[in-house]
């Protein structure tokens, strides 16, 4: 197992932008919002679902995007948009819920965000078809959502009980709040799914270097290659072609073939075509001008050639 | 086996982890109310002075506040005008919308009697009764509202809350007389059934709670007791009655919800009791104002009062809570630096080097490492190593040429004709990213059809040809003008009533064109004989060379004047050339 730090960066970050643009439209929203006691229950539902969307979308785009961004992927982050702003709704609402019947506290709003978490991390399964990433994401947004939740609360009590002014501490309190959940929630999906993949492809040279792809089992072929119809867009590489290589997944194997274009295995002493090959864990494979290893969480997993 | 046992222990780390932090943060945060800074309900006792008895907010942003206002022998001071009243919310005065002076207002009240078997004793049912019976009596009619519930081991809802009528009162006196003890003591699930009487009435609420026990349900139940009174924001006044009573316990619980308690050793008392309870509430003056801060934040806020009348300057201060789970407030003066800052530096942390995505390695010339090529191919190889060479004419310039776009023709074939980069292609497209056998066009009817071969939808059609509406097809229908990318390559249909081609544009570059069969031409024609034509700059013109094969030329561009090419021919905008079915035609870029 090796943590991606790039790639949980990058997912924290993508969700603390997430989080501030929630921040951003709620209170823009709150100020023409009627706010009353009796409508409490109808405002959460509307300000959870506006941070969710954002959250959703920001979590979509950082998950869609790691191999560039095409217009073909926007379906995909509006649907987790849309699962976020479900999610949102859902979790506020139950999280008001609790927090009414428990009398107030931190945890029963960090409950609220864990269920916000939780959904929307679950919604990465319909979001990209794969139940894995389905289970690892609503895990990490689970965590995320409980630990980011009670930070956010116990930040913003604390601003309040720093005397700052009303507006200046809900203000800013708000605002660094909902990028610390955003961020959480992000950081969590990201590190929960580097701890429980099985295999993974990390670039080493190329216009994706540094960046690593989980190989989900639960597809049955994942493709390589400059088309942006390709599950790694390979889309800044001159050389690929549109469909250049496919690995197909069966039994926990992975087999790797050409398609529109040569692969090369890379050995220490030389690189060989390849007419199809079983990955071996340590495995180095050009196609391009790409350059990426084959990894696993197996045990004799090794960077270098067995 | 050591990895998964390595993943499940670093799983249940961070389950513990968040676990853990959850409660930390919650330290310190008491689970009272929605409040910020840990506010506390203000229990102010009778006596002397003013006292906010209890804040009204479950019509927020109208808030309504109930204030006793008392001499210093603790009697009532009646009389009082709102311009005696100065109202401030955080230590900002607000404007009062709506008084009621004392004696004036309407309150609502549960009245919860132990029933169990220990009242039996010392008259103490008799006393409850008759204390219940003077409150009643107290009560406006028409005006004043009321429950009663009574409680053993079970709670029972002796009248539940309606405005008090003097029908209603003749009932409840028979039945209030009528009780006699029995069983034990569900104080707690009692005064529950009392809070949730009065959950979502607005106005001035109280539960008047009787027990002569103790309730062995437990610590848990009182804590319940406080978050169900608390989460309907309804005082307890709580009346311990006797010796055997749970003094802490009722006192806690008066105390945490804005109530009252009071401990009257016998039965004899309790109707005096009754009576002075509702007379100070009755005696409540009530002002109403509009929360100067109507955000549903989740937040405390501290009201004062001065009283500037009889009996000289006498103030009250307390307080209360909002809910709201999300709270925000837009004052641009911080909202606006707040979030410029904030996402100047996530963009910032989202580009930085080695945050996202490591530091590039440079040479010193600044550009990036050359690629590493594959090494030899090995000579062992079954297959050979194909690499095509590309066209990128749109990546550079041809800097000392006049500038021209070579249009190619490609008539479509009467079946299907095939696209790719594979030699057996009715045309074949070499470009970055075209697959082997990308596409092919059929005509069914009138109409031409184009299929992806790819399966993946790599091939975009716009069938009216507007850039803009390219999508990722399977198969499409198109039309005269209808806009196909493959890759690189992007072909217009061309449709005419005597047939139909494909048209493609290609900036020719200082390196020139080449047309025919041989492997490294730029367009392939299929072609038995020898083909070979090439389109150059020679440093003046830009010319054809007809090498292998049959090209004709029409200079002008005059279809009429079409030619075979001898040797070396200027061509110039509009210079038309025939190569077999394919023609190409030159323009001004």
């Amino acid at each position: 197992m090796q943590l991606d730090r790039f790639r949980i960066a990058r997912n924290a970050i993508f969700g603390a932008i997430g989080g501030l643009a929630g921040w951003a439209v709620i209170t823009l929203a709150l100020r023409f919002a009627t706010t009353s006691t009796p409508l409490l229950l109808l405002k959460d539902a509307l300000l959870g679902a506006l941070v969710g969307l954002c959250i959703g979308l920001a979590i979509g785009a950082a998950d869609q995007t790691a191999d560039g961004w095409t217009r073909r992927k926007l379906p995909r982050v509006g649907l987790s948009g849309s699962i976020g702003l479900g999610a949102g709704l859902v979790g506020l609402v139950i999280g008001e819920l609790i927090f009414l019947w428990a009398g107030g506290g931190v945890w029963p709003r960090a409950v609220g965000w864990a269920i916000f978490g939780l959904l929307l991390g679950v919604g990465q399964w319909p979001v990209t078809g794969l139940q894995n990433k389905g289970v690892y994401a609503g895990l990490g947004g689970l965590l995320g959502g409980l630990i980011g939740g009670a930070t956010y609360e116990r930040l913003s009590l604390a601003l309040l009980g720093l005397g700052a002014g009303r507006e200046i501490a809900l203000t800013v309190g708000g605002a660094v709040g909902l990028v610390i959940l955003g961020a959480c929630i992000g950081l969590f999906i990201g590190l929960v799914e580097t701890i429980l993949r099985r295999a993974w492809l990390r670039f080493i040279y190329g216009p994706l270097e540094g960046k690593t792809f989980t190989l989900d089992s639960s597809r049955p072929v994942i493709t390589l290659g400059r088309s942006d119809a390709c599950d790694i867009m390979l889309r800044h590489d001159p050389e690929a072609g549109a469909v250049h290589a496919a690995i197909a997944t069966s039994d926990g194997a992975f087999t790797l073939a050409p398609r529109d274009g040569p692969v090369m295995l890379r050995t220490a002493a030389a690189a060989q075509p390849v007419t199809t090959r079983i990955l071996q864990p340590g495995d180095t494979i050009q196609i391009g001008r790409s350059r990426f290893v084959f990894e696993t969480g197996a045990d004799h997993a090794g960077e270098t050639q067995p | 086996m050591k990895q998964m046992a390595l993943r499940t222990t670093l799983l249940t780390g961070l389950g513990i982890f968040a676990v853990l932090w959850t409660l930390l943060m919650g330290i310190g945060v008491s689970g009272v109310s929605p409040t910020a800074s840990g506010a506390r309900k203000d229990a102010a006792q009778f006596g002397a002075g003013a006292h906010i008895m209890y804040v009204d907010e479950s019509n927020f942003p109208a808030v309504t506040v109930f204030l006793a206002v008392n001499d210093a022998a603790g009697q009532p001071i009646l009389g009082l005008q709102q311009a005696d009243f100065t109202l401030r919310e955080d230590g900002k005065p607000v404007d009062i919308t709506a008084f009621v002076g004392a004696g004036g207002g309407a309150t609502s009240t549960v009245l919860v009697i132990d029933q169990s078997g220990s009242m039996g004793n010392e008259d103490k049912m008799g006393g409850a009764i008759r204390a219940a019976l003077g409150y009643i009596d107290f009560l406006n009619t028409g005006r004043d509202r009321l429950g009663v519930i009574v409680f053993s081991d079970w709670s029972l809802t002796l009248a539940p809350l309606e405005v008090v009528t003097d029908n209603g009162r003749a009932v409840l006196r028979g039945l209030l007389s009528a009780l006699f003890p029995l069983a034990g003591t569900e104080f707690y699930a009692a005064t529950i059934e009392g809070i949730k009487l009065l959950d979502g009435v607005s106005g001035r609420r109280v539960v008047l709670t009787l027990t002569d026990g103790m309730d062995n349900s437990g610590q848990a139940r009182l804590q319940e007791t406080i978050d169900a009174a608390l989460a309907a924001n309804v005082p307890v006044y709580v009346v311990g009655l006797g010796s055997d009573v749970d003094r802490s316990g009722l006192q806690r619980l008066a105390t945490a919800t804005g109530g009252q308690v009071f401990f009257s050793p016998n039965a004899a008392q309790l109707e005096q009791l009754y009576a002075s309870i509702a007379s100070n509430l009755r005696n409540e003056y009530a002002l109403t104002y509009h929360s100067l801060t109507p955000n549903l934040d989740g937040t405390r806020r501290d009201l004062a009062v001065d009283i500037g009348a009889a009996g000289g300057n006498i103030s009250a201060s307390g307080g209360y809570a909002v809910g709201g789970i999300l709270a925000s407030s837009l004052n641009p003066a911080v909202f606006l630096p707040t979030l410029l800052i904030l996402l100047a530096v996530l963009v910032g942390l989202l580009f930085a080097p080695g945050v996202t995505q490591p530091r590039i390695r440079r040479q010193s010339t600044g550009e990036l490492a050359a690629p590493p090529r594959p090494d030899v191919v090995s000579d062992k190889s079954p297959e050979p190593v194909v690499h095509p060479e590309i066209i990128t004419p749109l990546r550079e310039t041809a800097p000392n040429t006049a500038s021209l776009t070579c249009v190619i023709t490609m008539p479509l074939a009467a079946e299907a004709t095939t696209l790719g980069s594979a030699p057996q292609n009715t045309w074949v497209l070499h470009g970055g990213g075209v697959a082997a056998q990308q596409a092919r066009i059929t005509l069914s009817g009138n109409r031409y059809v184009i299929a992806d071969l790819t399966g993946l939808s790599a091939t975009q059609v716009s069938y009216n040809g507007s850039p803009e509406q390219l999508r990722p097809i399977q198969q499409n229908a198109l039309r005269d003008g209808s806009r196909i990318v493959l890759g690189d390559v992007t072909l217009i249909l061309r449709q005419t009533p005597t047939g139909a081609a494909l048209e493609r544009r290609l900036p020719l570059q200082a390196s020139g064109l080449r047309i025919g069969a041989a492997p490294n031409a730029d367009i392939k024609v299929a072609s038995p004989q020898p083909l070979a034509i090439r389109i150059r700059h020679d440093g003046r013109h830009w010319v054809v060379e007809c090498e292998a094969g049959q090209c004709q030329v029409s200079y002008s561009g005059d279809p009429a004047q079409v030619r075979p090419v001898t040797q070396r021919n200027a061509l110039q905008p509009g210079s038309l050339l025939q190569i077999g079915a394919l023609s190409l035609r030159l323009e001004a870029a």
